[in-house]
């Protein structure tokens, strides 16, 4: 039997109540995970890949998908996860992302002008474990609490709180024995 | 303090990048996803593998946590399906070029395919805001903004007026949902569809007129003063 009127109406109501809610998420986060992706691959177009499929997997799973600023870390786990499959290779070239990545291959300039300071402090996250440098990144770039990274990382917060304080750690150890004339680098 | 000299480090901040979302590259991306047009099988990954992955990601306690096991199985099969018939939906409605507009664009709003060497927006919300019909044919590559005006019953669906570039145009009514409506007679029942050329890049706004809502005070573009709509145009055969 062919569905009635009504069921139709029901199913393209449910339809378009997803395709908004999407719509909204899209509108919410999209700059904040191309943000993301951007200060974690080393090209426009990886990261513009990473941001087509986060949000194609978003679109696909769109009931999982929790509202609120949970919507955002949940967003950030699945990029995450997203970042760690392109990094072993696994993610596809998407045509259209191509558009995005030339919005910006700008960032992609290298800095002209960094300080001795600045450069100090980018050899010490270079050498920290890539743990320690995503729980770091986490709070500043993303402007994370303990919370939020817990969630993110997927452990506790007092685990969060405990690796966001190490890592800290680590990164004034790594910067007080790089430079020890740079102030950034004293405790 | 390790924090700020991190924040440093970072090669853009959000702010940076604020206002992305609503270009014509983040809105093509969006269609594109909306359309399914990325859950396509790609050369490295299986389709299953992937959504597995992905699975795999979810944030735990985010998700109802006793659905998983449903939730997965679902999404394997899905992914299969995904897998099998895959290739198949990558089609026509790719962007061209990779850099230039996308072929057809839907969201809550409006669609817009190309039909017979048209461009065809079906306008799914009258009452959205008309940036969003511009933002629509922006991601097609045409620079065409449409206005909605409210007018009397007999008059939905007319074009009103036609501002810059007069090109080819045409409209009418077709019924929501496929129900047998004369449209004319209940013009609320019945989406307005707009076909334009694909060719050209001129900016014109075109005005048609819309339903107008209970009370809503209605366009008589020829008549003199507007005049208030019977409390019941947006429902009922007008005339």
């Amino acid at each position: 039997m062919s569905p009635t009127i009504e069921e139709r109406k029901r199913v393209a109501a449910v339809a378009d109540g997803r395709t908004a809610r999407f719509e909204a998420l899209y509108a919410a986060t999209f700059d904040r995970i191309l943000g993301y992706a951007v200060r974690r691959c080393d090209s426009a177009e990886d990261a513009a890949d990473v941001v087509a499929e986060t949000f194609a997997i978003a679109w696909r799973r769109i009931d999982a998908v929790p509202s609120g600023e949970a919507a955002r870390l949940w967003l950030y786990v699945v990029a995450r996860n997203v970042l760690a499959n392109h990094r072993r290779g696994q993610v596809r070239r998407h045509t259209l992302a191509r558009a995005v990545a030339d919005q910006v291959r700008g960032r992609y300039a290298p800095a002209a002008d960094e300080s001795v300071e600045a450069q100090a402090v980018r050899t010490a996250f270079d050498r920290m474990s890539e743990e320690d440098r995503e729980v770091l990144a986490l709070v500043a770039w993303e402007g994370l609490d303990a919370g939020g990274v817990a969630t993110v990382l997927g452990c506790s917060r007092n685990a969060a709180r405990i690796r966001i304080h190490r890592a800290r750690r680590r990164l004034r150890h790594h910067l007080a024995a790089d430079s020890p004339a740079i102030p950034g680098g004293a405790r | 303090m390790t924090d700020n000299d991190v924040d440093r480090l970072a090669r853009v901040r959000d702010d940076d990048l604020a206002g992305t979302h609503a270009g014509p590259a983040a809105a093509a991306l969006r269609t594109a996803i909306i359309a399914g047009e990325l859950t396509a099988a790609g050369p490295r990954t299986p389709a299953w593998r992937r959504a597995a992955d992905a699975w795999r990601g979810e944030p735990k306690g985010l998700a109802a946590q006793g659905k998983r096991g449903v939730t997965r199985r679902l999404a394997l099969a899905a992914a299969v399906v995904v897998a099998v018939t895959g290739t198949a939906v990558l089609g026509p409605s790719l962007v061209e070029d990779g850099t230039g507009p996308a072929t057809s664009y839907a969201d809550s709003t409006i669609e817009i395919t190309r039909e017979n060497g048209d461009l065809v927006a079906r306008i799914k919300d009258p009452l959205a805001d008309r940036q969003r019909y511009a933002d629509a044919f922006k991601a097609v590559g045409k620079n065409v903004e449409i206005v909605l005006v409210p007018v009397p019953p007999a008059m939905v669906g007319d074009l009103i007026n036609t501002q810059g570039h007069s090109g080819r145009v045409s409209s009418d009514l077709e019924p929501i949902d496929g129900n047998p409506v004369d449209c004319r007679s209940v013009p609320a029942a019945c989406m307005l569809v707009i076909r334009v050329p694909i060719d050209g890049d001129a900016s014109v706004t075109y005005t048609f007129g819309r339903p107008a809502r209970p009370g809503e005070t209605v366009a008589v573009p020829d008549d003199g003063p507007a005049r208030d709509a019977p409390p019941d145009a947006h429902s009922t055969a007008g005339g």
